[in-house]
C-alpha cells in the first residue's frame, strides 16, 4: 500500500489544502484531507460528495471513470483540487456547483463494499482490504 | 493582469466584479439616460412659457463620475440632474425657481404622478429603478469655471455648487497617472483583455461606499456623506493600479491623516476650496467618531484579508460588501471552471491550480462525476 501527501491548492486565493493519498493494489484510490480541516456548514449534517469520515468521493466508480492503469497524478489529483474548488464554493455559498451522482440504492450497497476498502466490483464475497 | 502577485491578481478580479454588480447596468444607464433627456427636453421647450434660454442639462454625482452603487434597503439608484438656467440668480428668489422647476414638471402628466419636492432639488420616483434628482440651478458669473448657484429651500438663499468642476477634478485624479500606465504598457503587458476598463479610483470609491452602507444599514444618520468619502478617496489616490492595493494605501492614508489630526479633518470640495464637505461634523461629533471608528476597523480588516485565504476570505468580503453580491461573483467564477470542464478544456498546472487554459506543462482534467450524497 502506498501512502502520501502532498499540497494542493486550486486557486490562488484558496486555501492551501495537505492532502493524503492511499493507494493499494485492487482497491479504489482514497483521499482525505488533512487540514486545514474540512468544516461542516452550520446547520447542515454532511459535507457533500463525501464518504465516511469526510473520505472524498472523487468518480463515480460504476462509470469506470477511474481504472488502475491510469495515472493518480492524471486522475485522483486533478479531481482533488476540482473537489476542493468546489468545496470551497460550497461552504461560502452553501451550494455544491460541481454537479455529481447521487447514490442510488444499488450504489448504497456497492458504497458499503468501498468504505470497507474493496474495489472488486460488484461482488460483495471478495476479500476485504 | 495588474500585480506579480497571482493572489492579489485573483482578489483584484473579485473586487471588480463586486463592484460590477453593484452599479447601474448598461441597460438601466441607457434607461436614465432616455428619461434625462426628455425631462432636459420637457424643461427647455422653446413654446412652453416656463422657456428659458441657454438651458444647460448635465448629470453630476455618482452617475456622472462612475461610482454608482446600488442602495441596501429600496434598492433603487440616486441619480442627480443639474437643471442650469441662462437666468441671472440676482434677480430670483431661490424658493420662486425651485417652484417655478416643480410646476413646470407638475405640467406633464408622467412626472406629476411621481414627482416629490425637496430641499434643494425636484425628485421624480421611478419606482424600482432610480429617483431623479432634478436640481435647478444658475450659473455663477463671477466664480464661472463651472460654479454654479443653487436654490436652497430650507434656507431660502443661493448656495455654491461646482459639480462640472468637482468632476474635472475627479477625472484628474482618477488619470493622473496616464502616463506611467502608458510606459509600462510597453513591458510587462497589461492585459489588453481589461474588463475593467476603467480607473481603479472608481473602485475605490465604490468599494468604501458599499463597505459604508453595510457597516451603517442601522445607523444611516451617522454615516459618512458619498461626496467626502469620493473626496478623500480621490485626495489620497497615487495611480496604484490594483484594487486591493489601492484600496489598502487609501486606508493607511486615511487612518494617518485621522490620528494626526487633534480635531476632526476637513475635507474641502477640490473645485471651491471655500466649501467644507464635511461641516457637519462640527455640529454632529457621534458622526466623527462613527466615522473614525469604521475607518480604523476598515483598515485593520483589510490588513487581516490580505493574509486569509479560501473560505476565510469570501466570508471577509460577505460582511463588509454583502453576502448576495460576493456570492454572486464567486458562483460566477465557479461557472468559468463548470464551463472548460463541460467542454475538456479544463487544465491543471503543476502545482494543483485549476486553468482554462490547456497550455503546454498543463494537465487535462478528465471527465469525472463526483459521487455521494
Amino acid at each position: 500500500m502506498a501512502i502520501w501527501t502532498g499540497y494542493l491548492r486550486p486557486t490562488d486565493i484558496s486555501d492551501n489544502y495537505l492532502v493524503k493519498f492511499q493507494y493499494a493494489k485492487s482497491e479504489f484510490p482514497k483521499v482525505w484531507v488533512l487540514s486545514p480541516q474540512l468544516r461542516k456548514r452550520e446547520g447542515e449534517k454532511r459535507i457533500p460528495h463525501t464518504y465516511k469520515h469526510d473520505r472524498l468521493c472523487l468518480f463515480y466508480p460504476r462509470a469506470r471513470e477511474w481504472s488502475s492503469d491510469m495515472l493518480i497524478a492524471d486522475t485522483i489529483i486533478p479531481w482533488t483540487s476540482l473537489w476542493l474548488f468546489y468545496y470551497e464554493i460550497w461552504y461560502t455559498t452553501g451550494e455544491w456547483l460541481g454537479d455529481g451522482i447521487h447514490p442510488t440504492k444499488e450504489d448504497n450497497d456497492f458504497r458499503d463494499i468501498l468504505n470497507e476498502g474493496n474495489s472488486n466490483v460488484g461482488d460483495k464475497r471478495s476479500r476485504k482490504g | 493582469m495588474y500585480a506579480t502577485d497571482p493572489f492579489i491578481n485573483e482578489l483584484d478580479d473579485l473586487l471588480a466584479g463586486i463592484c460590477l454588480k453593484l452599479q447601474i447596468t448598461p441597460t438601466q444607464h441607457k434607461l436614465a439616460e432616455d428619461r434625462y433627456i426628455s425631462v432636459s427636453k420637457w424643461l427647455s421647450d422653446k413654446s412652453s412659457h416656463f422657456y428659458i434660454a441657454n438651458s444647460d442639462i448635465y448629470p453630476q454625482g455618482s452617475l456622472r463620475l462612475g461610482t454608482t452603487v446600488k442602495p441596501l434597503v429600496n434598492q433603487e439608484y440616486d441619480l442627480d440632474l443639474v437643471c442650469e438656467m441662462g437666468l441671472d440668480w440676482n434677480n430670483f428668489d431661490p424658493i420662486q425657481v425651485l417652484d417655478a422647476v416643480e410646476s413646470r414638471l407638475k405640467e406633464n402628466d408622467s412626472y406629476s404622478k411621481i414627482l416629490e419636492r425637496k430641499n434643494r432639488c425636484l425628485r421624480l420616483n421611478y419606482a424600482n429603478e432610480f429617483h431623479m434628482d432634478v436640481l435647478p440651478a444658475a450659473p455663477d458669473t463671477v466664480r464661472n469655471h463651472g460654479c454654479i448657484k443653487v436654490p436652497d429651500r430650507k434656507a431660502e438663499e443661493w448656495k455654491e455648487s461646482n459639480p462640472k468642476g468637482y468632476a474635472e477634478w475627479f477625472e484628474r485624479q482618477a488619470n493622473q497617472f496616464g502616463e506611467v500606465l502608458a510606459k509600462a504598457k510597453v513591458e510587462p503587458l497589461p492585459d489588453p483583455e481589461d474588463p475593467r476598463g476603467k480607473s481603479t479610483l472608481k473602485y475605490i470609491v465604490q468599494l468604501l461606499k458599499r463597505s459604508r452602507d453595510v457597516a451603517f444599514e442601522n445607523d444611516e444618520e451617522v454615516a459618512p456623506i458619498s461626496i467626502v468619502l469620493t473626496t478623500l478617496a480621490g485626495m489620497y489616490y497615487r495611480g496604484i493600479l490594483s484594487i486591493n492595493e489601492a484600496f489598502a494605501y487609501t486606508l493607511h492614508s486615511l487612518t494617518n491623516e485621522i490620528s494626526a489630526n487633534d480635531t476632526r479633518i476637513v475635507v474641502r470640495n477640490p473645485a471651491n476650496q471655500d466649501e467644507d464637505l464635511s461641516e457637519r461634523w462640527d455640529n454632529n461629533h457621534k458622526a466623527y467618531n462613527e466615522f473614525v471608528k469604521w475607518v480604523n476597523e476598515l483598515s485593520d480588516t483589510w490588513k487581516k484579508l490580505n493574509i486569509v485565504r479560501g473560505p476565510e476570505l469570501v466570508k471577509m468580503l460577505q460582511e463588509l460588501f454583502g453576502e448576495k453580491v460576493t456570492n454572486d461573483v464567486i458562483k460566477e467564477r465557479a461557472e468559468i471552471i463548470s464551463r472548460a470542464r463541460k467542454e475538456d478544456s479544463l487544465g491543471i498546472t503543476k502545482s494543483g491550480l485549476l486553468t482554462t487554459s490547456l497550455a503546454s506543462g498543463i494537465t487535462q482534467v478528465r471527465p469525472n462525476n463526483f459521487y455521494g450524497d
